[in-house]
Parts: structure tokens; sequence; C-alpha cells
């Protein structure tokens, strides 16, 4: 047991080392950005926000709940971003909310590896402390891969999660576009014979946007139900062993949300019953989070060559389909 | 005799010992040789500028500011307004 806790508490040196790292960067982008107040402070009161998860026992109105507290977490963010950043654009100030959530996300792990040591070590409890020494090294890839993203998020470089926006953006090839919910934009192309409604995040800013919400209100309101089809483009996680860039098509509402936006998709679909088809592109953690590869990259042209063959196979000429490319749109405009 | 198969006990043990010794450090090492194999892959991210209308295309380093769409320079071939077709990390190959 004593071997077990040295090797973990060398681990957790390792990502201590990071979740500082990670806020010294942090900090030193709001001190560029020109804040208003004392970075640390500021970075410290972010670092811990926390939020309570909706009562699961009564399901009513459940996802509702969510999407709200979701909602109110995101504007206490951005708001708070804002009052201490008024200078720094929209975009800026949409790359440093993700690079804090990195750093929280590190000082978390940080957190939780330090609390099961410690408990450990007082209880002398020895299957929790072999439990975290089998499991250290994956906690330390993990530490490692939200260190590695920092740099993307702080350059704007586009990550392997924007693949969706990518390939959508591409649909667009710089057709005009409205924002028709919040951080959320839809413009309209002829492909096929078919109109298509292209659904992204509003970029190059890192922001996944609400695609859900977007979806509900052009089926709903603008179109009246009346669409053949809905396909979605998003990145999904591989198994090891499978090849990077990959992609395969299914059924389905292609989104890793905690759920409030799945659930529109799905209640739209539903409700006007109109299928619902997914393409995902393969990759693992690490690649989703850092710097677009160039296999995932490559894999736009395969995405549209599927999207105009399910086009050609599943509807007809004239019909109304729906294209949503979900993920965050960091270094990708439309 | 007892102490003749003494000695031969002793050097079957010792042998043993020595090769699981030699076990170890060879898998030691080369875990440590995989460790730093690993470790030094690294990617390096570029930027590709694609015109629009004759196709022509360059691939220059990742630089800060850059995002896909952004407006470019002119196309040496066409004179039309370059984009930027896409961003993406390339892994560098080490020199040997």
């Amino acid at each position: 047991m004593y071997l077990w806790i040295r090797n973990i508490k060398v681990h957790l040196a390792k990502i201590e080392r990071l979740a500082k790292d990670a806020k010294a960067r942090v900090i030193e982008v709001l001190r560029k950005g020109g804040i208003r107040e004392d970075p640390e402070k500021f970075l410290n009161g972010l670092l811990q926000f926390f939020i309570i998860d909706p009562v699961r026992d009564e399901p009513t109105n459940l996802m509702r709940r969510l999407e709200h507290l979701l909602d109110v977490r995101e504007h206490r963010l951005k708001d708070s971003i804002r009052r201490v950043l008024p200078d720094l654009g929209d975009f800026a100030r949409a790359n440093v909310e993700i690079m804090i959530e990195a750093a929280r996300a590190l000082d978390q792990i940080y957190r939780i590896v330090r609390h099961y040591l410690i408990l450990g070590e007082k209880t002398s409890n020895w299957v929790l402390i072999m439990q975290l020494e089998l499991e250290m090294p994956q906690i330390v890839k993990l530490a490692e891969t939200y260190f590695k993203a920092l740099d993307a998020f702080k350059d704007g470089k586009p990550i392997g999660d924007g693949i969706g926006p990518l390939v959508a953006a591409s649909l667009l090839n710089g057709a005009k576009v409205k924002e028709i919910v919040e951080d959320t934009v839809v413009g309209i192309v002829e492909r096929k014979g078919r109109k298509l409604y292209v659904i992204k995040a509003k970029g190059p800013g890192g922001t996944v946007g609400k695609p859900g919400e977007a979806l509900k209100r052009i089926v709903e309101d603008e179109l009246h139900g009346k669409v053949s089809r809905i396909i979605m483009i998003d990145a999904a996680l591989k198994f090891e062993g499978e090849k990077t860039g990959e992609v395969i098509e299914g059924v389905g509402a292609a989104i890793g949300d905690p759920g409030p936006e799945k659930f529109k998709i799905e209640s739209v679909a539903m409700k006007n019953n109109i299928p619902l088809d997914s393409i995902i592109i393969k990759q693992s953690l690490e690649e989703a989070i850092t710097p677009m590869r160039k296999e995932i990259s490559d894999a736009v042209e395969e995405v549209i060559r599927k999207i105009d063959k399910g086009l050609e196979e599943r509807t007809k000429e004239g019909d109304v389909v729906v294209v949503v490319g979900v993920g965050n749109t960091l270094g990708i405009a439309q | 005799m007892e102490v003749l198969h003494e000695m031969q006990g002793l050097d079957i043990y010792g042998l043993l010992l020595i090769m699981l010794i030699l076990f170890l450090i060879s898998s030691l090492l080369r875990t440590l040789l995989e460790r730093r194999r690993i470790g030094k892959e690294e990617y390096e991210t570029k930027t590709l500028i694609k015109c629009p209308k004759c196709n022509y295309s360059e691939e220059r380093s990742f630089q800060v500011g850059d995002y896909v769409l952004k407006p470019e320079k002119k196309c040496p071939k066409c004179g039309e307004t370059m984009r930027i077709h896409r961003i993406y990390a390339v892994k560098i190959v080490p020199r040997k």
C-alpha cells in the first residue's frame, strides 16, 4: 500500500503542475485581454463554480429544468467575463470562456484525486488506494489532454469536435446566414435539387450554440413540420484500435449535450414524423479537444458524399431537408 | 552429498533469480523506450488557403487570427480573393 500511495503522489504532483500551469495560462490571457480586476481572484471564483443537478426522482419537466439551470450557468459565466473584459471581441471572449472550462476541468481532476488519496490514507482503505492506483494512468492522460487543449483554445484553432460545424460551413460555402437563436446560425442552400436548411454554431469563437432549439424553431415555426429529413453530423468517440476520421452512418440524434438539446431534436422529429439520420466522424477524446487532425479534416468530403447519397436515395427533388452540424465551432466561421 | 545437492539447488534458484531480474530490467527498458517514442509524437498546425474560382491552393503554417472561411490574399492565378479552406494538425516526422 505504501508503494501505491507513493506512486499516486507522484502522479498527483504531475496533475497539480498541469492544473497550476493551466491556471497561469488563463491568467496571462486575462491580463493580455485587459482584465479590470485581479485575474487570479476572478479565476479562482470561477474554477469552483458549481451547478446542482435538478431532482431526477420527479421527471416532470426534467429537461426544461435542466436547460434552465444550464442557461443560467452559461449566462452567469458569459456576463462575468463580459464585465471584466469589456474591450475584448465576442469571439475572443468565447475562447476565454472555453479556456476557463478546460482549467476548471483540470482543477477538478486534481481536487478529486487528492480527495480520494487523503481519504484512503486516513482510513487505511487499501481497496480505495488500489483502485486509484490502477486508474492513475488514465486519469493523468485525461489531465494531459485537457492541458493540450488549452493551446488550441488560446489560439482559436479548430478542434476535432468542430468537424460537424466544418461540414456545415462547407455546405453553406459563404451563403447568407441568420442568427436564429443565441450563438446558432442557419443558412439556406440548394443541393441536388433539394432545399437544405443548414444549422451550425456561430463561429469562429468557441461555442456549441443551441442546435436543438434552432432545429425546433425552423421545423415548427418556419416550415410548419414540412421537412422530409433531418441529417445530423457530429464527432463521436472511437474505440481503441479504430481509425481516426472514419465516417459512419446511423439513425438518431447525434449530439453529446447533457440532455436538453438532444431531447428537443428527438421530440421535434417524433412530433412531426421526420426521419432522423446521423453521420458521425470517429476520433478519440484527445483528438476531439485538440487541434483538428488532418485525417478528421479530410473526412469533410466523405461526409458530403454521404449527405448527397442520402438526399438522392431517401428524398426527392423539391424536398426540404435540415442538416445540423453539431460541435464546437472554434476557428470555423460560416 | 547433501552439501552438493544444496549447492546445486542454490545454483538453480540463483539462475532463476538472475533470469527474473534480467526479464524485469528488459521490460522496464522496453516500457521506457516506448514511452519516449509516444512522448515524441508532435503536431504542427497548418492552414490551407484555396481559391474558390480556380481551386488553386497554398499551405502555410497557422497564424493566430486564422479561421476557416477567412478572406485572405488575391489568387496569384486568377485574382479572386482566396479563403482559408481548412486548418489542421499534421504529425511532425522527426529527422533521423
